[in-house]
């Protein structure tokens, strides 16, 4: 069941109240046995792999508690890979290997590597990256082994979190499930804020622009270059409004519980460089996961220039592939690698050209470029294979002479203006965002006139929103 | 790491007692004035759905005058046509009756049948035809899960004999607090949309060029891989559907509509099952049956593989049918194509 469903709303209102009627101590087990329910409401079978998941870091988090051997830590995060390696990369290997290893065999042209065909259970990279993080930061001391199976279980199952992350780590999550969450009108005011706003990001922007990227990347050889380049500037506003709206819907539902997440998204599209980007405002739960586990463990910037370059690449390509089994993904994470090089190397030329340049300009235009360069790269993130997101970029460059007559003759729909005009109060209100947030300013308004913006909030979800929506695009990765 | 910037960092102590009692109460109000909010967007999106709906069966339904009370015709898409712009005048000028299409778009039985519920319980017709369709007893798709797609009741006037006749069928059940709230209406409100029927409307004046592999596909579609034994609740419900209509005092027909050759002739084995046992219905609860099932075999009378075009449906309301609705009883007679078996009629 999906967070931006009508049936899990009015379910989570019913858990909130169950869970703050319960006393303290008893409440981990009902929102364990809520995380486990909903869970398998996509598929029971799911079950055997978070169970899986969530023992194997209990038992090995224990094994480190009695002798902290690098064996428990290898076999840990091993069996924890095994998993996401059998059941979302398995057939992409093997797919990749046949054509490499069918001119070695006899059989030659009839040769083909069976397939696993197997199902990717919801959510599977984020919980295992949970219990990967909860296992090395035993290792290194900075999380005790948990003896309380039951408490690590929500650790890993909680539902806000489950299906599309934020990543949290137990030393921040652990002790706040364990105490049962606590009750402030403050917290619960700013919850029920960050759902709607998540529900709005999601159910009334993200799934409002699903037909024209939709239709953008479908065959775009066959479409028209302003369809494809729409499809491509709306797909950047998507992704970032889908992702990062169940983010806020997730942060809100742990807030009105009593419980707080880390930041995941800070209005990424504002970044002045694709280093802050990626550092600090997308996916951020994600790209420190990678830092603090990957990154610097290869050495990080701290083994020479040349071999931070390879560090970044690696990662970056590694977390292409966590996103999905293809080589787009891979790709994808590679370019986003490169831009990040091309970034640190340029650094010293970019300071010459930012103290020659009025700030706001400089500043203006750092937005911009940095902004596209991540467009570009959301098309091999979006496309089916490689040939379709060639012929993307192939569509919107030869018409590039053309562009300006293109789009004055266009045939632009009520529905494109409305998701244009959305797309422009979502930009206005990240800027706001940007420069004092809302939150420190919206508690001082009168009641009367916060309730209207409420309200106003809730009457475009009710009235614009697309709730037929089956799947969040980050819950399959 | 930071924690996010809008939210408080984390209190070991709750609010107090009294702060929480007063934070509740505040929520109370605020979701009381929510909830007349909605109420006033929920009149409004009736008042649209009133305006707007008149293609849509529950409509029809819920705003027919008494004299309308004469030919109600049920089915699924093939029937549908019979409903298209122009033709309904057409078909009531010919037959001199007056007539109503209830047909919706993978329509089965058991959507028909909360149909019909609903009609009886708000006017007595003196004929209603159930156009048939074997697919239509095959499949869970064309009937409980048809029955619970949200579509269906998105433009359905909220009244008092729908809402009976939901509670009725117990396959409709999960739909009611929908259709109470009618959240569908409120968030179609800017933009009602078009009933299914309206966007078939669009195709309509096609003429269908036959093409084999769009054949297939079309009847695979149509016949899902479903056990046949499925059938028999199905069939049972259509047998439910006669005896309601009689009992109401209303003639049950039972049509069989033009389709071309090449259709027909791909049609799986099941079809020929279900139209063994709806025989077998026919004759005990003497049913009028009338198959016109070969009346118009050419291709220009489709718009799709088995729809009938304008062309195809003006034809067939000016004769086949016409001449059927003219004579309650199905006694057409004569040289068409009509092959006639009715058990008796009123």
């Amino acid at each position: 069941m999906l967070p931006n469903s009508l049936n899990f709303l009015a379910l989570f209102g019913a858990i909130t109240l169950v869970h703050y009627l319960l006393p303290r101590q008893h409440r981990w087990w009902m929102l364990l046995l809520a995380s486990i329910w909903l869970y398998s409401t996509f598929n029971p079978l799911y079950l055997l792999l978070l169970a899986y998941t969530t023992l194997v870091a209990w038992g090995i988090g224990l094994a480190l508690g009695r002798q902290r051997q690098r064996f428990w830590l290898v076999l840990g995060v091993a069996a924890q890979l095994a998993v996401l390696i059998l059941f979302k990369y398995a057939d992409f290997l093997l797919e990749t290997a046949e054509p490499v290893l069918r001119p070695l065999t006899a059989a030659n042209e009839a040769f083909a590597l069976p397939r696993m065909e197997w199902l990717l259970p919801v959510g599977l990279s984020f919980y295992v990256f949970s219990c990967i993080s909860y296992i090395v930061d035993v290792w290194r001391g900075v999380q005790k082994p948990e003896r309380h199976l039951g408490h690590l279980a929500l650790f890993v199952a909680f539902f806000p979190k489950l299906i599309a992350g934020p990543i949290e780590r137990a030393p921040d999550l652990l002790p706040q499930l364990k105490a049962g969450g606590t009750f402030s009108e403050a917290r619960m005011v700013l919850g029920l804020q960050f759902l709607l706003w998540g529900l709005i990001k999601k159910v009334v922007i993200a799934d409002g622009l699903v037909s024209f990227v939709d239709a953008g990347f479908s065959m775009p050889a066959f479409q028209s270059a302003v369809t494809v380049l729409i499809a491509v500037y709306f797909y950047a506003f998507q992704i970032y409004c889908d992702f990062s709206g169940y983010s806020d819907m997730a942060i809100g539902m742990a807030a009105i519980l009593g419980f707080q997440f880390r930041a995941n998204f800070l209005r990424p599209y504002m970044s002045r460089n694709i280093g802050e980007f990626w550092s600090s405002r997308w996916h951020i739960s994600l790209s420190r996961w990678f830092r603090d586990y990957l990154y610097i463990p290869l050495g990080g910037s701290r083994a020479g220039r040349l071999r931070q370059y390879l560090n970044l690449m690696i990662v970056f390509g590694l977390s292409g592939l966590w996103h999905g089994a293809a080589l787009t993904f891979l790709i994808w994470g590679l370019l986003n690698g490169f831009w990040q090089v091309l970034w640190l190397a340029g650094r010293p030329v970019i300071s010459r050209i930012a103290a020659v340049m009025p700030e706001r300009l400089f500043a203006v235009l750092s937005v911009l470029l940095t902004f596209h360069l991540v467009l570009v790269t959301w098309v091999f993130f979006r496309a089916e294979d490689i040939a379709t997101a060639l012929a993307v970029y192939q569509r919107i460059w030869g018409a590039l002479p053309q562009l300006p007559s293109l789009l004055a003759g266009y045939n632009y729909t009520p529905a494109l203006w409305f998701s244009l005009f959305l797309i422009a109060a979502l930009c206005f209100v990240e800027w706001l965002q940007e420069r004092r947030p809302v939150e420190t300013w919206l508690p001082a308004w009168p009641r009367a006139a916060r309730w209207s913006v409420y309200y106003a909030g809730l009457a475009l979800l009710v009235v614009t929103g697309h709730w037929g929506a089956t799947e969040f695009v980050y819950m399959q990765f | 790491m930071a924690y996010n910037t809008a939210l408080p960092q984390a209190t070991a102590t709750e609010d107090r007692a009294s702060d929480v009692r007063a934070f509740w109460k505040r929520a109370l109000v605020f979701v009381l004035i929510g909830l007349a909010l909605y109420l006033v967007l929920l009149v409004i999106a009736e008042m649209r759905v009133r305006a707007t709906g008149e293609r849509n069966p529950f409509y029809q339904i819920v705003t027919a005058a008494p004299e309308d009370a004469d030919v109600v015709i049920l089915g699924a898409s093939h029937a549908m046509p019979l409903g298209f712009e122009g033709i309904t005048p057409l078909l009531e000028e010919n037959a001199s009756r007056n007539v109503t299409v209830l047909a919706m778009e993978g329509g089965g039985v058991v959507p028909n049948a909360l149909m019909l519920d609903a009609l009886l319980r708000k006017s007595e017709p003196r004929t209603i035809v159930y156009v048939l369709d074997t697919f239509a007893f095959l499949s869970h798709q064309w009937n409980e899960e048809r029955l619970n797609d949200s579509d269906l009741y998105a433009r359905a006037p909220l009244d008092g004999a729908v809402l009976s006749a939901l509670i009725d069928e117990p396959a409709a059940w999960r739909n009611i607090p929908a259709y109470l709230l009618g959240f569908d209406k409120v968030n179609r409100i800017l933009d009602p949309g078009v009933d299914r029927s309206e966007a078939e409307l669009t195709k309509f004046d096609r003429t269908y060029r036959p093409n084999d592999r769009i054949d297939d596909q079309r009847v695979a579609y149509l016949f899902p891989d479903a056990p046949v034994e499925l059938m028999q609740g199905y069939v049972d419900r259509l047998a439910g559907m006669a005896a309601a209509a009689q009992q109401a005092g209303s003639e049950f027909v039972l049509l069989l509509m033009p389709v071309p050759q090449r259709y027909t002739s791909r049609l799986p084995e099941s079809h020929q099952a279900v139209m063994e046992q709806i025989g077998e219905i026919a004759q005990a609860q003497k049913l009028c049956v009338i198959d016109h099932t070969e009346a118009l075999p050419d291709d220009e009378n489709y718009y799709d593989t088995d729809h009938l075009n304008r062309t195809g449906t003006e034809r067939y309301v000016t004769g086949l049918l016409a001449e059927a609705l003219r004579s309650p009883s199905g006694d057409s007679s004569g040289d068409q194509t009509a092959s006639l078996s009715c058990g008796s009629a009123r």
